[in-house]
Formats: C-alpha cells, structure tokens, sequence
C-alpha cells in the first residue's frame, strides 16, 4: 500500500512538475510548407511560406470551403549567418513558433547554390524537426520570389511545388523528383554529381510575376503567371555548375534506372508523311548497366528492356501484320536509344557523371577505379556506351488501323 | 362464542407474535373447529410474502383437518400432511428456525395438541414478470432474462440445463436481509478448486445485508485494488448457462436480476452470448471490431492530445492544417479542451440514466445541440475534440458489458492526463503499467489475460475470431480443462456433403 501510495506521489509529480515544458499547441505553431534559402552579402536569406490554417479551413465560423478572400499563406524573411539563426530571428516579426516538419519543399537561390549548400545538409540531416525526405529545387535568380507564387486551384503552393515534382516523375520521367538526402548520398558517392530540378515563373502574354501574388489568381480560369518545372541544375558536389535541358535529362533518366511511366514518340515505320507518328507507353521497364573495362578505357554496356502499349497511332500500316509490330518496336528501340545518347552527352559535355558510372565502375573493378578516380570526369569523355534496347509492344489498343483517309 | 369460552392459543403463538413485535404484516389465523378445547390450529405467516391462493387451499386443508381428524391426535400430523395439497413441509426444530421459515414465505401450523410445528412452503408476493434484460440486449438469441425472484431464475437456468448434473447449493447471507443466494455449477465439468475457494470466500462473508449481487462480487473477488472486473455480472440465463458449460461457477442472488460469472477473464468481457448464435464469421467480424473499440475507447482521446500538442510531425500535413484550423481561436490546450469535453461527456451520461424518463428528450436536446455543436460555434472547443469525444464515447458502449467499460472510462482520464504532460512517451509511460497490472490479475487464482498470457493456443479457436462450432470440439482451457471435450473431434458425416 505504501509503495502504492510512493509511486502515486511520484506520477503526480512528475506530470506537475514536467508542467508540459515542451507543449506545442497547434495554433502557437507556424507550419512551414516551402522554405527557400537565398545568399546575399555572406549572410543566409531564408524565406519561410507559413500556412494560415484558418484561410485553409474555415470551420470554426461554419460554413465549407475556405473563404478565399484570405491568402492561404504567409510569406515572409529573415537573414542570419547561419540557417538556424536566421530562422530563430524569423520571431522577431512573426507571431508562431515555425515549424519544419512538415515543409515539403526546400527552394535554393542561384547564388547559394553556386557557393554550396553543405550548410544546408547539414541542417536538415541534423535537426529533428526537418526532414531529409524534402524535396529539392533550385531557381535561376531568387528563390524567395518563388515562394511568393501562388499555385491556382491547389491552395498550398509549397505542396504544390512538390506535387509537381512528384507527379512529372511518375507520369512522364521528363525530371527527377530529388531529395535532400538523394543529395547528400551523391555528395559521398564517387559519381559526385547530381541533378536537381529547376523551378522558374512562366509569363503567358506578357504577365506579370506579381499577378500570382495574391488571392485574385483564383479567381481566374488562366494566371498570366505559372511556376514550372524548367532545366536541370548540375550539382556537383554541393555545389551548382551548370545547367541541361530537360530532354538531356530524361535521357540520363533512362540511364539512371529512374523511368517507371513515360512516352515515347516515334515515326511510323516506312512512314508515307511526315505526319505519321505513334506514341508508346511505357508501362514497366528496367535499366542494366554494366561497365567492361578495356585497357584504361571503360566501355558501358546499358541494357534496357521496356514493356508498353501503343497509345496513338496515325501510322496507315495495318497493325493486324506482325511485321509491323517488330517494325514498331524497332522505332522506339532507336527513339530510347538517342535518347539515351542524348542525355549522356549533356553528361560529357558537363563534366559531371550523371549517370552514377563511377560507383559502378568502383563495385566491378575496386583496385582499377582507384588509379581512374583521379581525373574521373575527363575521363567521361572516353566512356562509350553500348546501347541495346528491348522494347515490347504489348498492346495496340482498341483499334488495329487508325482512322484516316488515306487507307488503303 | 364469548372471550371467555375462547380456548388459549397454543403458547408458542404468543412467543412469536412478541418476536414480531406486533408487525402488521404478521398474521396469525386461528382455527377453531370440531369439539371444543380439543383442537386448535394457528396459521402464522406474514401477509406479503406467501401466495395468497396457495395459502386458500392451506387453510381449507387445516379447517378440514380440525374438523373431521378428531380422536387421532397421534396421527395428526400424518394425516394433515396427506390433506395439505401444496409446498414442500418441513418441520422446524427451533423457534429461531421456525421464525426464519415464517420470513422465508412458509405458512407455519401451530396446535395446542400438536407436540411439533409445521411449516409449509408457500412463498409468493409481489415479482415481475420475466422480461428482456435491459442491460445485454440481443437481436438474435433467447430474450429472457433473470427477474428479482430467485425460484423463477433458478428455473430459469434449470430450463436450460435438464442434468442431474447442475448442481445448485443455496446459502442465505446477511444478518438482516438473510438473503437466499444459490451457487450453480456442472458436476464434472466445474474445477473442484474453484469451488472450495468459492464456499470459503463466501463463509468468510458477515454483514448485515446483501442488497444486491455486487455486494458479493466485492466480498469474493481477489483485489479490489484494479479498476477491472474480476467477476462477471449478466442478466442473461443463456450467458449463464454457456459459462457453465465452459466450467464456470455462478451466483445467483434474490432480489436482484443480476447473476456473477467465476472465474473469469479479460476476453469474456468482449463476448456476447449472440457471438454463438450467430454464423461464426459475421460472429467474428463483430467480435473484432469491439476490440476495435476498446482500443479507441481507451486510446483515442489520449492519442490525439498527444500527437496534437507533441508529435504534430506525425500527423498528415492536409490532416495537420485542418486540425490546426480547427483549433484557432480555441482558447484552452487541447488537454483541458480534451478533459471538459469528456467530462461535460459523463456529466450526460449520467444524468440520462438518473434523471427520470419523462425529461430525457430535454436531456437529449441539451446536451446535443447545446454542448456539441454551439461549443464548436461558440469556439469554445475545436470541432476535431468533439468529433473525437463522441467516437470515444460511442466506442465505450460497444463493450457488452458495463464494468468493463468503466474500467476502460476511467483508465482513459489518466492516459490523457499522461498524454497531455509526456505525449506519446505518456501514453507508453501509462500503458506499460497496465499491462504489468492487467499480467498480475487474478480471477479466483486464474490469470486475467488467460489465453495471450499464459500462452494456450487452444482457446484462440475462441477469442478474436469465433471458429464454427463444428470445430470446437474442446472447452476452454485452464477453466474447462477437468472435462475437456465438448463433442467428439470429428462431427458425424453428413448426407449429401462434399468431402
């Protein structure tokens, strides 16, 4: 009973005496959504997009929908010589406590890029709150001004910007969806380098920037004003070196093993017109990537094999003829193929092995690749590539001949 | 015939009528027939507690035996016992003993020439009828239930079990109340042990009164240091008699409709008899989801506190900025905001079953509209807590039986409280002792978490999921195991059933 009435004490007082230190209520919280982190005069400018929840959901007045008279987030900034502080300064003028967790995307300025993002690693790898599963983007100019755009229909930009990413991913390949550990981990790889999508204001008829600034896009059926998914950065190390375009960057996607779904667009066998083109889905497919050292020189022998449907055909050939088929098959085998070689060349021409050879090259030949890692990205302008792709035409669809007048 | 002429009373008349105290229920019906002084008869009862018709018969019975049995006085009681047609006779050796059958509903015949008293059970009074449990309510499945009267629930449960082998042992407690209790068991299929602990908890039991069957359940149970019940309560015969089956003991007591279970385990109190009338899938679907609900009764709100106030990172972000939405402007944290609502909650629940039933409506009015939705328009409370306070509230009452869910109420104002100092840490914090506690529990020296803890892999046939009845072919095991099959392993071979 005694002991009973010691271990009673005991939780009482430790539920008193804690008193609750380390209690956040949900609305003394500024849930951040997007950050973007800038440079300017050797000190970090740090942009916060912080959710209104009370303009996301209006439910304590009644009612549906979010009003959208109110603006769904706030943005605003604040500078420091380290991440942290800059953010611990943000409370100088803004009334929550910020919070990270939930920060879907990391948006970087040009100029920090340029000058390394280490510090930038480091905070999200080390702090609790943030997460190494955000992902990353870098913009040709400010990012702040990025965070500034509103994403019509969708009310939260900074999840929006991610959507994006990770939608274009999985439907197209066009880039890739990159994480900020994805960046750390190639910081440690022996390629070194990697690819970080570029996100850019569109202006549609001469519109202006600021249109997507405030609650009246959504009022509109087109914004003069869109965010976009542009090129692609080149990082190498934790530093930005260049760019490429986002048709050499699907190339390395296929060398990267990172296509899930995609389409192909290829002319028509033996084509009458220039018209004639097919577009192929890919549906499931897988990269092997294999290197075969010959004398100093490293040979890569990629292997792909594709498995898709025909989506859209105006090709006048009958379908029904099995010819046709391996013919088919044939195009889109040369179409992944230069798009392969497309992409590998943006890699040579970069100095940047894109491609994550050089790990591949370390696993097959340990004591070669130490005398090669020396200048590993001249030497990228040696590796050749020895490309075969196997592409199956599973599915014509619901129609054999297309729908033309020019049948026979 | 004058005062005088009037032959004395037999003297133990007087005795008893000064034992009474000159009560007004306590009558005695004097009988003067045949020859005078010769024979007299008195009739003792107590007005109330006999039938009134069995007692008509009694009394022609005696005036035909004054009148007509004169001379045979040393046969007297033979031939009146052949001349009453009811009850059972006995004849009490003592006056005390004579008195207790007067308070148990027996008739009592006193003569002036008889040398010993008869007494004639004829119990009656006032009872209700045997009506539908208001307490364990079934769709499928017997609808009586056990009244206030003990004789009818001990026919009650007899119905059900036609074997010599129900076993029913009758004691009477309380000094004052002298309450009939009546123990069933199933020879060979009960643990002898049970049963001796069962006799020397009960002896062990002296108070003045035992009102109702809970009086005994806190006498005999192991601890009552535990929020959780050690012994089951039903309305229902069906239960009892499906726990005798499994090598259980029961209690019936008088004067209440409420019969205990012994032992018992944690999972009973997640059966319903209907688990077994119903096809054992749709049985087990429900089964499943009222462990569902014990976990939401007892973790919900606590949870909620607990990831709202400490692990936000946890919760989804649309989900997150809902919640965030929703407490804007909500004055209190969301413990307190948790702990008002839950008491504003019981505050309901309680006076619905206090108040009387004519101003339930109003009760209902109040408390919906009033509390619920005005305090989420007030912005007094989030509309998130009282989503969650209802689920919480509604899950509570899945559980079939009450004392069950009340352990589980109370468990969960001290895992909020947990939650909202310590968050999920809180919420571990509160549950590893509970689990330690509920691992130490004993029902009548049979673990509480029997068939998880000790492991018996035979009783899961019955536990989460209910198997078809075809394959149970075993009781329980640990309470049945002094008779373990319960039909032979392989059911006979049907006609027309493919293989």
């Amino acid at each position: 009973m005694k002991r009973w009435r010691l271990m009673l004490c005991a939780t009482m007082a430790c539920c008193l005496l804690a008193g609750c230190w380390d209690r956040r209520e949900l609305n003394e919280l500024g849930i951040t959504a997007a950050t973007a982190i800038d440079r300017s005069d050797n000190e970090w400018v740090v942009t916060y997009q912080v959710i209104v929840p009370s303009a996301m959901w209006s439910g304590a007045g009644g009612g549906g929908a979010a009003s959208s008279s109110q603006s769904s987030v706030h943005v605003f900034t604040s500078r420091g010589s380290t991440i942290r502080e800059a953010a611990s300064r943000a409370n100088l003028e803004f009334t929550r406590q910020l919070y990270f967790s939930h920060t879907d995307v990391l948006v970087l300025g040009k100029e920090a890029a340029q000058q390394g993002i280490s510090e930038v690693l480091d905070l999200f790898l080390r702090s609790f709150d943030s997460r190494e599963t955000v992902l990353l983007t870098v913009t040709d100019g400010e990012a702040s001004k990025i965070l500034r755009q509103l994403v019509p229909p969708e009310r939260l930009p900074g999840r929006a910007i991610a959507s994006i990413m990770e939608t274009d991913q999985k439907t197209s390949g066009l880039t890739p969806a990159v994480k900020i550990f994805d960046v750390a981990r190639s910081i440690y790889s022996d390629s070194n380098a990697i690819l970080v999508p570029e996100i850019g204001i569109r202006r549609v008829d001469g519109g202006n920037e600021k249109d997507l600034e405030g609650v009246d896009a959504f009022k509109t059926t087109i914004v003069p004003t869109k965010l976009r998914l542009l090129r692609l950065a080149v990082f190498k190390g934790a530093r930005l070196v260049g760019w490429i375009d986002q048709e050499e960057s699907y190339g390395l996607d296929w060398l990267n093993n990172r296509i899930k779904k995609t389409m192909i667009v290829f002319p028509c066998p033996g084509a009458k017109s220039e018209k004639e083109h097919a577009t192929y889905q890919v549906r499931a497919s897988k990269t092997r990537v294999v290197p075969v050292r010959s004398g100093e020189a490293y040979q890569m022998y990629v292997r792909v094999k594709t498995k898709g449907a025909l989506n859209e055909s105006t090709c006048t050939r009958s379908l029904a003829d099995p010819a046709m088929v391996s013919a088919m098959e044939k195009q889109i085998e040369k179409a992944i193929m230069d798009d392969i070689r497309l992409g590998w060349s943006a890699a040579q021409r970069m100095h940047a092995d894109l491609a994550g050879f050089a790990d591949k090259i370390h696993r097959k030949y340990p004591k070669a690749w130490q005398k090669a890692k020396q200048d590993w990205d001249r030497q990228l302008e040696q590796v050749e590539l020895n490309i075969q792709v196997q592409a199956t035409l599973e599915n014509m669809g619901m129609l054999n001949d297309t729908v033309s007048e020019e049948l026979p | 015939m004058n005062v005088s002429e009037r032959p004395a009373e037999p003297a133990i008349v007087e005795r008893l009528r000064h034992r009474f105290g000159g009560s007004s229920d306590f009558i005695v019906r004097l009988i003067q027939e045949g020859p005078k002084d010769r024979c007299q008869y008195a009739v003792c009862y107590i007005d109330g507690l006999v039938d009134k018709n069995l007692l008509a018969f009694l009394l022609e019975a005696v005036v035909a035996e004054a009148r007509e049995g004169a001379g045979m006085t040393q046969d007297l009681a033979r031939s009146l016992t052949s001349r009453i047609p009811v009850g059972s006779l006995t004849a009490p050796e003592s006056e005390e003993a004579l008195v207790h059958a007067i308070l148990n509903g027996e008739a009592v015949i006193v003569g002036n020439e008889l040398t010993f008293e008869l007494s004639v059970a004829i119990p009656g009074g006032p009872s209700r009828a045997v009506e539908e449990p208001s307490s364990q309510t079934v769709v499928r499945g017997p609808k009586d239930g056990f009244t206030e009267n003990l004789a009818d629930n001990v026919s009650l449960v007899r119905r059900r079990l036609r074997t010599p082998d129900l076993r029913i042992e009758n004691r009477v407690l309380g000094r004052y109340t002298r309450t009939k209790i009546a123990v069933f068991y199933i020879e060979g299929i009960v643990q002898p042990v049970i049963l001796e602990e069962l006799g020397r908890r009960l002896d062990a039991i002296d108070i003045d009164g035992i009102l109702e069957s809970g009086y005994i359940e806190e006498f005999i149970q192991d601890t009552s240091w535990t929020p959780f019940p050690t012994i089951q309560n039903t309305e229902r015969p069906d239960t009892v008699a499906g726990h005798l089956l499994e090598g259980h003991a029961a209690i019936l007591v008088d004067g209440t409709p409420f019969a205990l279970i012994l032992p018992v385990t944690f999972f009973k109190f997640f059966l319903s008899s209907e688990d077994y009338y119903q096809r054992h899938d749709i049985a087990s679907f429900v089964r499943m989801i009222r462990f569902i609900a014990f976990f939401v009764s007892l973790l919900l709100p606590s949870l909620y506190i607990a990831v709202t106030t400490f692990q936000q990172e946890m919760i989804p972000t649309t989900m997150l900025i809902s919640l965030a939405a929703q407490r804007e402007g909500v004055p209190l944290p969301a413990l307190l905001e948790a702990l008002l609502m839950e008491l504003t909650f019981e505050v309901i629940r309680e006076a619905g079953i206090r108040m009387p039933r004519v101003i339930g409506p109003a009760i209902s009015i109040v408390g919906a509209l009033v509390l619920g939705q005005a305090a989420v328009q007030a912005g007094l409370v989030s509309g998130a807590m009282v989503i969650i306070v209802s689920f919480t509230a509604i899950a509570s009452f899945v559980i079939p039986a009450l004392g069950m869910s009340a352990a589980i109420r109370l468990m969960r104002f001290l895992l909020m409280v947990l939650a909202g100092s310590f968050g999920l840490f809180g919420v571990l914090a509160g549950m590893i002792p509970l689990l330690l506690h509920l691992v130490a529990l004993r029902s009548f020296g049979v673990p509480y978490l029997l068939p998880i803890a000790p492991l018996k892999w035979m009783n899961f046939k019955d536990l989460f999921y209910r198997l078809p009845w075809r394959t149970l072919t075993e009781r329980p095991a640990v309470i049945g195991s002094r008779n373990p099959r319960r039909q032979p392993r392989r059911g006979p071979k049907r006609e027309g059933t493919r293989k």
